[in-house]
């Protein structure tokens, strides 16, 4: 399914096209505002092994995207080192659209990545 | 019971996958409280002292009253493990642990270190909290 070694993009979502997104430039970074948490149900109740984080842009828009078990490792280390800008290419790779299909799309690539 | 995973993130959701086994004999609400419990046991035996051989130990072990997970690694040899912090407590996700488990802690036995979380199960005879299939 995936390029050895290359973490397929999984959004933007066909069927939603709000969240349809460009490409972030490649010199673009993305600073962490808040978060990883799990994910809340409509119930408010936490999910398990999905988490949401907001970022902000260079250019001052918040985004709020969702991440994986690894993201989620590799946010809260980057965190601990008390590092927290990623560039595009960390921010494509570790975070994916606010959306459940397309987080549960990055687990399939993951795995198929054997990560 | 007991599973050895690599020592990366994807054993998160390889623990979660075992716990939902359990889902006919573990109240769902229980069971939703241990796999967020078992995200973050993982996740901070990833985090606070990476595993010294590569590997982590998920453990369970049930009784008709609670349940108790537990994540084992080996420390690094070079060094004891870095005391847990309130800083590390909050940034590491044991803050939830603590909201959702009955009791948890962390013990040290030779160079293994033991991470654990308990929860209480409902008696059996509470109707209202009774797993689907044994009713």
């Amino acid at each position: 399914m995936s390029n050895a070694g290359e973490p397929q993009s999984v959004d933007p979502q066909p069927d939603r096209p709000d969240l349809a997104e460009q490409p972030p430039s490649p010199g673009a970074l993305f600073r962490l505002l808040a978060g990883p948490e799990h994910v809340l149900a409509p119930e408010r109740s936490a999910l398990a092994g999905y988490y949401r984080a907001a970022f902000s842009s260079d250019d001052g828009e918040t985004l709020e995207r969702y991440l994986t078990d690894a993201g989620h490792a590799e946010i809260l280390r980057r965190r601990a080192a008390g590092d927290l800008t990623l560039s595009s290419e960390e921010f494509r790779q570790w975070t994916v659209a606010p959306d459940m299909v397309a987080l549960e799309a990055r687990y399939h690539a993951e795995a198929g990545q054997g990560a | 019971m007991r599973l050895k995973l690599p020592a990366e993130a994807s054993s998160c959701r390889a623990a979660r996958e075992l716990l939902r086994r359990l889902k006919d004999s573990i109240p769902a609400a229980v069971l939703a409280d241990m796999e967020l419990a078992a995200d973050e046991l993982l996740t901070q035996s990833l985090l606070v002292q990476p595993p010294a051989n590569g590997t982590i130990t998920f453990e369970m072990d049930a009784s008709r009253y609670e349940v108790t997970m537990a994540v084992e690694d080996v420390a690094d040899p070079v060094g004891p493990p870095r005391p847990i912090t309130a800083d590390d407590a909050a940034t590491l996700g044991l803050v939830v642990v603590d909201q959702v488990a009955d009791r948890w802690g962390m013990e040290q036995h030779g160079d293994v270190i033991r991470t654990w979380a308990t929860f209480a199960l409902p008696s059996p005879a509470d109707e209202d909290v009774r797993p689907a299939a044994a009713s």
